[in-house]
């Protein structure tokens, strides 16, 4: 299925023959994958349990967390229903939101610890992280060639840097790929 | 006394932060700033749109991005129903798709849009690479039911979806994301099958937005809250509060922003100042 998914990319004649149907296929996969992933999960969390192991607690309000909410689901019959949409509004996005929120708390003590000019590397480190907090609060600062620093230090160092990465990324995924398509990577299956 | 300055406990730095943000929730005010070219961007591609177009509004994020990116979306649609666009919306975030509808019902309510006629939701699809590449041939082939008033109805019998068969048929997808999704859209809906791209993405993400920016394949971008801010402010000042029916939120966030900033500026401050007036002496925190 993925041989066949990528050579449509390169063919359209396969394209128009299977494109279609090899995506909709990998979709019903992705979907059936979830399957084996709640199995896991609950194995995990029960073997946790029946150990009486020192996060029994969090095994369990997991457990109680998942089929409770699957239950919910199942009941409504629908993401919008009444149950599960009181889980989601009530329960699921305070709480994603009241964990992001401690960023702000450990940001600040982070940049207060790490942003010290000790060295050549951290001074620019610093100063540029500046320029970014200044800019992005309210003042921006004149940059090179009529733009705000904010703005170039985004648009030209850092951008360099994520397209080095990008690039770099690209061609580690394409060397794994190849790899574990030729069976010379098994580390994801747990053989070295 | 310098050496203190090094070795702030912690609890203090997080009081301060509680205080500082809590000042600038009180403060409630909207601070007035310069759009940055990135968003002039953004709300150009809007308004390029006619009426009768559509417009792809993807919200690829779960909750705990909602403080950055909701405003940016609530924007976005209110600018696109303001254009007497046809939108549509997907979600390819399973915990973000319920507020996704939320969202965008409660926003067609504000200003009489109606469900199946003047916007879809297409909901959420596992397996986003598949989705989005199915898209660019059969969208109503990847979102093969939609919801209206409550009841499943076939996606390519409702009227937004009349004439909409892939992505040749939207002219501008406006997509928000918080993780690396953005990734997936510039290189199947944008590179495989040219759908015009803007985006807005949340600070921990956005630096890795700016090569598609620079390349083209995005082609505005909103950056983070004041980005959100920056957009809003041009949608309420070209269609006014009424016409648009738009309320500044991200623009009074700014000022929490600000104040959270200059907070964080002061203790930058504070740490250099002892680092260099104790050079070689004090132990520090590391």
């Amino acid at each position: 299925m993925v041989v066949l998914m990528a050579l449509t990319v390169f063919s359209p004649r396969l394209d128009a023959a299977y494109g279609s149907r090899v995506n909709r296929n990998i979709q019903i996969l992705g979907a059936f994958a979830m399957l084996p992933a709640v199995v896991g999960l609950v194995r995990l969390h029960a073997a946790r349990i029946a150990r009486k192991h020192s996060t029994a607690v969090f095994s369990a309000v997991t457990l109680v967390a998942l089929f409770a909410t699957v239950g919910v689901g199942l009941w409504d019959r629908s993401l919008s229903g009444p149950g599960f949409g009181w889980i989601y509004g009530n329960i699921y996005s305070p709480l994603q939101q009241a964990v992001f929120s401690f960023l702000a708390f450990f940001i600040a003590s982070a940049a207060y610890r790490a942003f010290r000019a000790r060295t050549l590397e951290t001074a620019l480190l610093t100063v540029a992280a500046v320029i970014v907090l200044l800019g992005n609060a309210v003042i921006s600062l004149p940059g090179p060639g009529g733009a705000s620093a904010e703005g170039w230090l985004l648009s030209v160092p850092a951008m360099a840097m994520q397209r080095g990465i990008a690039i770099g990324l690209a061609l580690g995924i394409v060397a794994l790929s190849a790899r574990i398509l030729m069976g010379l990577e098994r580390g994801f299956v747990g053989r070295g | 006394m310098m050496h203190k300055l090094l070795n702030i406990d912690r609890r203090i730095v997080f009081v301060a932060v509680a205080i500082v943000i809590l000042a600038g929730m009180a403060l409630d005010t909207v601070v007035p700033l310069p759009a940055s070219a990135e968003a002039q961007s953004v709300f150009d591609a809007v308004e390029a749109t006619g009426a009768g177009d559509t417009i792809l509004v993807a919200m690829d994020y779960p909750p705990s991005s909602a403080s950055e990116l909701d405003p940016m979306s609530r924007a976005a649609l209110h600018h696109a129903f303001a254009r007497d666009a046809t939108v549509l919306v997907v979600s390819f975030d399973s915990g973000g798709a319920p507020r996704a509808a939320k969202m965008v019902d409660a926003v067609a309510a504000e200003l009489g849009k109606v469900n199946g006629v003047d916007y879809a939701v297409l909901g959420y699809k596992p397996d986003m690479t598949a989705a989005l590449i199915e898209m660019g041939t059969d969208i109503a082939g990847v979102f093969t039911e939609v919801t209206i008033d409550g009841e499943p109805v076939p996606t390519e019998s409702v009227e937004a979806m009349q004439g909409v068969a892939n992505y040749s048929d939207i002219a501008l997808a406006v997509q928000m994301t918080g993780s690396k999704k953005y990734e997936e859209w510039v290189e199947y809906a944008n590179a495989r099958f040219g759908l015009k791209l803007v985006t807005g993405a949340t600070g921990s993400v956005v630096t890795g937005q700016y090569p598609y920016l620079a390349s083209g394949q995005i082609s505005g971008l909103l950056r983070s809250t004041r980005g959100a801010s920056d957009y809003e402010t041009m949608v309420i000042d070209a269609y006014g509060h009424d016409d648009s029916g738009l309320e500044p939120d991200a623009s009074k966030k700014m000022s929490v922003l600000f104040m959270g900033h200059l907070l964080i500026l002061l203790f930058i401050g504070i740490a250099n100042v002892g680092h260099w007036a104790t050079r070689g002496g004090a132990k520090e925190t590391a």
